[in-house]
C-alpha cells in the first residue's frame, strides 16, 4: 500500500514557560490519505491548533516540537516535515500544503490588496511574471466564487466582509494547487449561513481539485457533513478515531458521546435542554493522572481511571479508542 | 481632498495666530527691553538717559502695551514684512536667509541620518531579537537615548578637540569655518564639513537611538499579528516576512514619528548650535531672546511654527498613502 499523504506519528509539541514544560500536543498520530477529509475535533484548548501549526513548523517560541515525525509524501517522495531543512519546508508551506485560519478578520495583511496577497502566494512558489500571478489571482477569486472578482482584486481586506475574507484565505491556500489544506476552524468566526457556504465551497473544491483536507473544528455537525474520517482530541491526545460513518453510528469514548449529546439536534426540537460535559479541558499544566478525561467522566472508576493512562486500542477494524471501559459502557 | 486641505490650512493659520500671540506676549513680558539689555550688559556708564530711551522705544513701537505691538507686527506679516532686527539693524528675512543654510546643513543631515540609519538598525534589532549581539546594541542604544546632548557634546569636544589635538583625529572645537571667504571653494567645503561632524553627531544620536528603538518595538508588535502567520504559512522567508509584511505595517506609526521629528530637530538645534557656536537659526533664536530682539524672535517663531504645522500636515497626508484604511476625506 502506498504511503498516506500525511502521516503524523507520536507528535509531541511542548511550550517551555515559567510553569515548566507544557506538552500541549502529547503523542498525537494522524494520517490523511490523498483527496480525503480528516476531521480533528475537540473542545477549545485541547491542542488542535498546536497540532496544525506543528505540521508546518509554525509554532513560535516558546513552543517546540520535541519528538515525533510528520511524513509528507508527494510524487513518491517522502520528507519528514519535523527535520527537513527550512528552505525545503518553505516550498511545502503554501506550495504543497495550504493553510486557512480561524480569524478571517486579522489573517490578511491590512496594507496590501487581496489580489496582491494571492499573487504573492503564487510568486513565492512559481516562476511567473507579475501579470501572470495577477491573472492567477483573478482565476482563484472566480474559483472561490467571490462576487465581482475583477473589482475585488484591487480591494483591501477591510473592504470585505468576514465571509469574503475567508474566501480570499481559501484562494491563497489553493493558489498553488496544494495536495493538502489545513483548515483550522475556518468557519468558527462566521455567521451560521456563511459557515455553511464556506464548508460547501471547501467540499466542492476538494472533490473538483482532489485536495485532501485536515478540517479542524470544535463542531461535530461540521464534521458529519464533510469528513471521511474523524479524530477526536482531548488534552493533547487523540481519544477516538474512526471513519465518520462509524463514529457517528457507534461512538465509544465517553468524551465523544458527550460531544455528540452537546450538539443541538435540529430534528428533535423538543428534546429538552442540551446536555453539556461538565467542567473544562484542563491546560497542560493541570493534566490529570491516569485517563486525562476521568475528572469529567461519569463512567470513571477508581482505581483504574485515575491511575492508569489508557492506550489507544483498535476495538474494531479502523476504530480506535482510548478508554479502559469502552466496550462495557457501550454494551 | 481640496476641501480637506483648505480646512487644514485654515486651522493651521488659526494655530499660527495663537502660537505667535503667546510667544509675543511672553517675549514682551520678559524683564528688560532691547535697549536696556544690550547696553546695560556691556557698559553701565553708557546707559541711555531716560528721555533718549523713551524716544527710541517710540521709534521701535515699544512704548505701547504688547497687544498693540502684536497687532502691528501681525498686520505687517500679512503684507509679507517680518520687520527689522532691533539689535542687528538688518531685515529679519535677510537675517534668517543667512542662517538657514548652516542650520539645514546640520539639522537636515541629522534628520537624514537618523532615518537612514534607524530603519536598518530597527530591522536588525528585531530580526536578531534576544540574541547576544542584539542585546548589546539594544543596551548601547538605550544608554545613548538616556544621555543628554549637552553632556555628550562636552565629552566629544574634550575627546576630539582636546585629547586628540594635533593628531589625525582632531576635530574643531566650535564655529563653522576657520578659513577666510577668499579660500578656494573646495577647501572651504572641506573645512565646513570638518566643523560639522561633531554638531551633526550630537544632533543625530539621541533621535537615532529613539527611532530605532521605536521601530523595533513596533515591529515586535506587528510580528505577533495573525497576518504574519499567514505570510509564513504561504512560504515567505524570514526576511520577506520582516521587511515586506511587518515593516510595511510599521510605516503607519513611523509617519507620526516623522511628523514629530521636525519640531524635535528645531528644539535640538537651539542647544547644539549654541554649544558649537554654529551660525544657524537655533543660535540666532537663542541670541535674539537674550537680546530681547522681538522682531527676530517673532520671525523665527513664525518660521518654526510653520515648519511644525507643515510636518504634521505632511504626516496626515502620508497616512492615507501608507494605510489604505485611512481616508482623508
Ligand atoms: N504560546 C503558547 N504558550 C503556552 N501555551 C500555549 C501556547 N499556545 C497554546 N498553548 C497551550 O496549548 C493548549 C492547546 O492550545 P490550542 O492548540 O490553541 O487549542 P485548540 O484546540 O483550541 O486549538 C492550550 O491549553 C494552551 O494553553
Ligand atoms: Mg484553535
Amino acid at each position: 500500500m502506498a504511503a498516506p499523504l500525511l502521516e503524523i506519528k507520536d507528535l509531541v509539541t511542548v511550550f517551555h514557560t515559567s510553569d515548566g514544560r507544557l506538552p500541549a500536543v502529547d503523542g498525537v498520530s494522524l494520517s490523511i490519505e490523498r483527496g480525503q477529509t480528516l476531521g480533528l475535533v475537540g473542545e477549545s484548548g485541547c491542542g488542535k491548533s498546536v497540532t496544525a501549526m506543528s505540521t508546518l513548523r509554525l509554532v513560535s517560541s516558546p513552543g517546540r516540537i520535541e519528538s515525533g515525525s510528520i511524513m509528507f509524501t508527494t510524487e513518491g517522495e517522502s520528507i519528514d516535515l519535523v527535520t527537513t531543512p527550512e528552505k525545503q519546508l518553505r516550498q511545502v508551506r503554501g506550495g504543497r500544503i495550504g493553510m486557512i485560519f480561524q480569524e478571517p478578520m486579522t489573517s490578511l495583511n491590512p496594507v496590501f490588496t487581496i489580489g496582491n496577497q494571492i499573487a504573492e502566494a503564487v510568486q513565492l512558489h512559481r516562476k511567473v511574471s507579475r501579470s501572470e500571478a495577477r491573472s492567477r489571482a483573478l482565476e482563484m477569486l472566480h474559483l472561490v466564487r467571490l462576487a465581482d472578482p475583477e473589482q475585488r482584486l484591487d480591494a483591501y481586506p477591510h473592504q470585505l466582509s468576514g465571509g469574503m475574507r475567508q474566501r480570499v484565505m481559501i484562494a491563497i491556500a489553493l493558489a498553488c494547487e496544494p495536495d493538502l489544506i489545513i483548515a483550522d476552524e475556518p468557519t468558527t468566526a462566521l455567521d451560521v449561513t456563511i459557515q455553511a457556504q464556506i464548508l460547501e465551497l471547501l467540499d466542492d473544491l476538494r472533490s473538483r481539485l482532489g485536495t485532501a483536507i485536515l478540517l479542524i473544528t470544535h463542531d461535530l455537525g461540521v464534521v458529519a457533513e464533510t469528513c471521511d474520517d474523524v479524530a477526536v482530541m482531548y488534552a493533547g491526545r487523540i481519544v477516538e478515531q474512526a471513519s465518520a460513518v462509524e463514529l457517528f453510528s457507534r461512538p465509544l469514548h465517553p468524551y465523544t458521546i458527550g460531544l455528540l449529546q452537546a450538539r443541538p439536534n435540529v430534528d428533535a426540537r423538543d428534546s429538552g435542554p442540551l446536555e453539556t460535559i461538565p467542567g473544562m479541558v484542563p491546560p497542560p499544566q493541570d493534566f490529570p493522572s491516569g485517563c486525562r478525561f476521568h475528572p469529567r467522566c461519569s463512567h470513571a472508576r477508581e482505581p483504574q481511571c485515575n491511575v492508569e493512562p489508557p492506550s489507544l486500542r483498535e476495538v474494531s477494524p479502523g476504530h480506535f479508542v482510548r478508554c479502559h471501559f469502552a466496550e462495557e459502557i457501550n454494551s | 481632498m481640496i476641501t480637506y486641505l483648505l480646512r487644514r490650512i485654515l486651522l493651521g493659520l488659526v494655530t499660527l495666530v495663537v502660537i505667535t500671540l503667546m510667544v509675543y506676549g511672553l517675549a514682551r513680558s520678559m524683564p528688560g527691553n532691547p535697549l536696556t539689555v544690550q547696553l546695560g550688559e556691556s557698559d553701565p556708564s553708557r546707559k541711555l538717559n531716560p528721555e533718549d530711551q523713551q524716544r527710541m522705544l517710540e521709534i521701535y513701537g515699544l512704548d505701547k502695551p504688547w497687544p498693540v505691538g502684536y497687532v502691528q507686527w501681525i498686520s505687517k506679516v500679512i503684507q509679507g514684512d517680518l520687520g527689522r532686527s532691533i539689535t542687528r539693524k538688518q531685515p529679519v528675512t535677510q537675517l534668517i536667509g543667512e542662517r538657514i543654510g548652516p542650520t539645514v546643513l546640520i539639522s537636515g543631515t541629522a534628520l537624514f541620518l537618523t532615518w537612514f540609519l534607524a530603519i536598518p538598525l530597527g530591522l536588525y534589532a528585531s530580526a536578531r531579537g534576544g540574541r547576544i549581539d542584539e542585546r548589546f546594541t539594544g543596551l548601547v542604544l538605550y544608554a545613548l537615548y538616556s544621555f543628554p546632548t549637552f553632556v555628550a557634546a562636552l565629552f566629544l569636544q574634550i575627546i576630539f578637540a582636546v585629547w586628540l589635538r594635533d593628531t589625525h583625529w582632531e576635530l574643531p572645537l566650535f564655529g563653522m569655518s576657520d578659513l577666510s571667504s577668499d579660500a578656494p571653494f573646495f577647501a572651504r567645503c572641506r573645512d565646513v564639513a570638518w566643523h560639522a561632524i561633531l554638531p551633526i553627531t550630537c544632533q543625530t544620536y539621541v533621535v537615532l537611538a529613539y527611532n530605532s528603538r521605536f521601530i523595533k518595538a513596533n515591529l515586535e508588535e506587528v510580528v505577533r499579528q495573525d497576518f504574519i502567520r499567514t505570510a509564513r504559512a504561504k512560504g515567505a522567508g524570514p526576511w520577506r516576512v520582516l521587511v515586506h509584511h511587518a515593516f510595511r505595517n510599521t510605516l503607519i506609526p513611523l509617519v507620526t514619528l516623522l511628523g514629530l521629528s521636525l519640531p524635535a530637530l528645531v528644539g535640538g538645534s537651539v542647544i547644539i548650535e549654541q554649544i558649537f557656536t554654529w551660525p544657524g537659526m537655533g543660535r540666532l533664536f537663542f541670541e535674539s531672546i537674550r537680546e530681547r530682539d522681538y522682531p527676530t524672535i517673532m520671525g523665527l517663531t513664525l518660521m518654526f511654527s510653520v515648519l511644525t504645522l507643515a510636518g504634521q500636515l505632511l504626516a496626515d497626508l502620508l497616512y492615507s498613502i501608507v494605510d489604505p484604511r485611512v481616508n482623508v476625506e
